[in-house]
């Protein structure tokens, strides 16, 4: 049995906080980030960058979660950064448009610097 | 490779019944996958193939959860020469409640968002993708892309 799993994790950096995302991102793993970037927005971070350079994969549930994440931090004056510059993720962001939606960096340094 | 494993691959349909379970979803998406590169699609297609597979399995999977039943669903790959036809049944309720097409809701919830964006990314990877009656109960997603190796 295939284990499909995703790790996120969360540092700062500078005025921004960057979390990193590594995995597979589906309706299975998506809570996971969910709950991450929720948590952080109700500890009153509002510059937030998601680096998804090593998702494998991403569909709908994770981009429903990045644009419910997106739409929060707005309310609050806050951005949501992503950082991805390659393959089935990148394809994702283009086909549905959201690549026009969200900053999209180079890389997290290009992103911090912003 | 074993030689049933061959053989089996030899057949012009395959398919895979899984539970109504996320975490399975990945192994739809190997058994997608395998499937197409065993009839020549290219990587691209394949990733492309992947991601309607999520999506209507998903889809399968939200239905299952509604109608609370854990009967498995069923994932289908045909050669039907020169293509490769792919099939998600649900059998039983239903897909349509899955796959909300009213995009009027101007502030819809995440997962209303998830769905939306679900339907429109499998019809813009396979502009063939439909959902369609089931004449056993339920209804299917379907979509169909092109292989290089006829049948």
């Amino acid at each position: 049995m295939e284990v499909i799993d995703v790790l996120v994790e969360s540092k700062a950096r500078g005025d921004w906080i960057v979390v990193t995302v590594k995995g597979e991102v589906d309706v299975y793993t998506a809570p996971k980030l969910k709950d991450e970037l929720l948590g952080l927005i109700e500890e009153g971070k509002n510059q937030i960058v998601v680096d998804l350079e090593g998702v494998e994969f991403m569909d709908s549930s994770g981009l429903g979660v990045l644009v419910g994440a997106l739409r929060r931090l707005k309310e609050r004056e806050g951005t949501l950064a992503l950082v991805c510059t390659k393959g089935p993720v990148l394809r994702i962001l283009s086909i549905t448009g959201l690549n026009k939606v969200f900053p999209v960096y180079q890389s997290v340094d290009e992103a911090a610097s912003s | 490779m074993s030689r049933d494993a061959k053989e089996a691959l030899d057949r012009r349909e395959l398919f895979l019944d899984l539970p109504p379970d996320p975490a399975h979803l990945a192994t739809a998406r190997i058994f997608a996958a395998s499937v197409a590169r065993h009839w020549g699609v290219d990587e691209d297609s394949v990733e492309d193939l992947k991601l309607a597979v999520s999506e209507a399995c998903a889809g399968a999977i939200s239905v299952r959860h509604s109608a609370n039943s854990d009967r498995p669903y069923r994932i289908t790959g045909r050669n039907e020469g020169g293509r490769l036809a792919f099939r998600v049944e649900d059998g039983g309720t239903g897909m349509a409640a899955a796959f909300p097409t009213d995009r009027s809701v101007l502030e819809p919830p995440t997962e209303e968002i998830t769905r939306i964006l679900g339907l429109s990314l499998m019809q813009s990877l396979f502009p063939d993708a439909e959902i369609s009656d089931n004449p056993g109960g339920g209804l299917d997603i379907s979509f169909s892309l092109p292989i290089a190796i006829p049948a």
